[in-house]
């Protein structure tokens, strides 16, 4: 049994992706962020505008876009996973040729 | 009836003593028989324990043996603590109750229109959809492009309207921009996708 996920708003997703991920969101559309590694997008969360709650799913969505475990994104939004922790996250999936 | 504890160890000395052991839930206890020939009825002994009391009961052993049955718990038992028990068991319940409310009901449709007279589609476009209790999200796994709405149809609407969008930025960007994902979505919307202006 998977243990129980943690609900976050939508401003505290939003907020962790501003501060911690690195890259810009796409213009036009500012629910679609980025990811931008070595000058190329190497790939895009979505993440809603606004404040309150939303659903699991959407919560869930998010946390794939960002290529996180449960653990990573609890602590992306929760402050113990670090901006720069979580771009040297990706610079190894990068160099692993995931990203 | 002797009470075991009135005995302090002695009894486990005692080589006539007839041992057997007796398991009830967790717990492990020695039944020890001893005393002289006697003529004896069935008894029953209650033995308590924390948040917890034992009924024990014996028939008549026999013509030639009885005059106690001692209940000694051994060291190593796991104590019976039914209100921990209980606490466990609630937490588990609350934790699946949780599992299946969150859980969604998924399943895989197609899309074989954009909802825009400025693209076509070269072939459906495999869409999954999981449907929580208060939200949809529609997915298309290969380019990882989501779309959000309270029902299964906003969602895929929604999801329309990000692959118009992810075509048109992958497809107008330079190589040199994009990592390997994207590069390899802008390859999967070509093989979908078709802007009208490219049909002719």
């Amino acid at each position: 049994m998977s243990p129980r996920q943690k609900r976050y708003t939508k401003h505290e997703v939003r907020s962790a992706v501003d501060k911690k991920v690195p890259g810009q969101y796409r213009s036009g559309r500012e629910e679609v962020y980025w990811v931008i590694l070595d000058g190329q997008k190497r790939f895009k969360v979505r993440v809603p505008k606004g404040r309150g709650n939303w659903g699991i799913g959407c919560q869930e969505s998010v946390r794939k876009d960002l290529q996180l475990s449960h653990g990573d994104f609890d602590g992306l939004v929760d402050c113990s996973l670090t901006g720069p922790d979580y771009e040297q996250m990706l610079l190894e999936k990068s160099s692993q040729g995931l990203i | 009836m002797i009470d075991w504890r009135e005995l302090g160890d002695s009894w486990r000395d005692d080589p006539a003593a007839i041992r057997e052991s007796l398991r009830i839930g967790a717990s492990e206890y020695t039944l020890l028989r001893t005393g002289e020939a006697h003529q004896e009825d069935s008894g029953a002994w209650w033995e308590g324990s924390p948040g917890l009391e034992y009924r024990f009961e014996w028939p008549a052993i026999s013509a030639q043996w009885h005059s106690a049955v001692h209940m000694m718990e051994l060291r190593t038992r796991t104590p019976v603590n039914l209100e921990d028990r209980l606490q466990r068991l609630e937490g588990a319940v609350l934790e699946l109750s949780e599992a299946l409310l969150t859980r969604p009901i998924a399943c895989s449709t197609s899309i074989i229109d954009l909802n825009s007279s400025s693209y076509s589609l070269n072939r459906p476009i495999p869409v999954l959809v999981e449907e929580y209790r208060d939200e949809a999200v529609a997915t298309f796994p290969e380019v990882e492009a989501h779309g959000w709405g309270t029902t299964p149809a906003e969602a895929i609407n929604d999801l329309k309207a990000e692959v118009i969008l992810l075509y048109e930025e992958l497809t107008t960007a330079g190589p040199e921009e994009l990592g390997k994902l994207p590069t390899a979505w802008a390859r999967v919307l070509r093989y979908y996708v078709t802007k009208a202006e490219e049909v002719h």
